[in-house]
């Protein structure tokens, strides 16, 4: 199975055909996800309507770390397996990632002003996610480094494990260290918000989750393509 | 400062800007794919060629 989707041209059909389809889901789930979380689900008795901010400030930082993990785990792939398709998957889920993080920062920013009184304050969760956004430009420029993709691909894997280990370092910094940011809504055990806030918040990120897989497919797409115009 | 729906306009519309802008940006390079149909083309040709050239040496 891992080795039939590792083919190029199979992997290149298969997003072809998939893309456009995750593109039409995700835009609806974000749309409908805006539109119940905005006009549709109550106001928070603490927050008053600022809190809305919630539908697209929590979607963007799941998706900075989970991007950084998906590009964590391609990269392992492509270090046992050298394949070309996991080698622009880690890529290409880089500049998804810190378009993410900075979605998270600037809307967190945002919603800090009203509810703490600044935008910004050096505590652990908001300066962990600064330093990921960092951690993904500093790969992106690594990838470019070197002429041979293969050995860039490989320096850019090391450099990607390294890294996580900033992400146990964002999500627990909530439970360990004294930040201004809220705890946990939502974990394992369950949420602790409103029925109707989640539903909104949900849609939110499985919209979020749709389009940015997309649009990681089309940029992994593009750069296979390269790269095998080149070897030809 | 913006007001409470202000701030909250303003996170939704960035957002949509940011998946937009996201899809546009990884999207950019769609001319490659004629570049690459097009250098496959010419490599076949010259594997080709390649071919003629070594059936005639072999006559000679």
């Amino acid at each position: 199975m891992l080795k039939q989707l590792a083919s190029p041209p199979r992997f290149l059909k298969l997003t072809g055909l998939l893309t456009p389809y995750l593109y039409v889901l995700g835009g609806l789930l974000l749309g409908f996800g805006l539109w119940f979380g905005l006009f549709k689900a109550p106001v928070d008795y603490q927050q008053g309507e600022v809190y809305r901010a919630i539908y697209v400030h929590v979607p963007a930082a799941w998706m900075s770390m989970f991007l950084y993990l998906v590009a964590c785990g391609y990269g392992i792939l492509n270090w046992v397996y050298r394949a070309d398709v996991a080698a622009v998957m880690m890529r290409s889920a880089l500049p998804t990632g810190a378009w993410m993080t900075v979605l998270a920062l600037v809307t967190g920013a945002l919603w800090g002003k009203p509810t703490w009184g600044t935008y910004w304050v050096w505590d652990a969760r908001m300066t962990s996610e600064l330093l990921l956004l960092f951690i993904y430009l500093g790969l992106m420029a690594l990838g470019q480094l070197t002429k041979d993709p293969s050995k860039a691909d490989r320096l850019l894997a090391i450099a990607l494990l390294i890294g996580v280990v900033n992400i146990p370092l964002i999500y627990l910094s909530v439970v360990f260290m004294n930040t201004l940011h809220q705890g946990y809504s939502v974990s394992m055990q369950g949420s602790r918000i409103h029925t109707d806030i989640a539903v909104g918040m949900w849609l939110s990120v499985f919209g979020f989750w749709l389009l940015c897989a997309a649009n990681v497919f089309r940029r992994a797409q593009c750069l296979l393509i390269q790269r095998r115009s080149q070897v030809v | 400062m913006l007001d409470a729906w202000q701030t909250v306009w303003v996170c939704v519309a960035l957002s949509l800007c940011v998946l937009g802008l996201d899809a546009w940006l990884a999207g950019r390079n769609t001319g490659v794919e004629k570049a690459s149909a097009l250098a496959e083309k010419r490599a076949l040709r010259q594997k080709q060629l390649s071919a003629g050239n070594s059936d005639n040496k072999g006559r000679g």
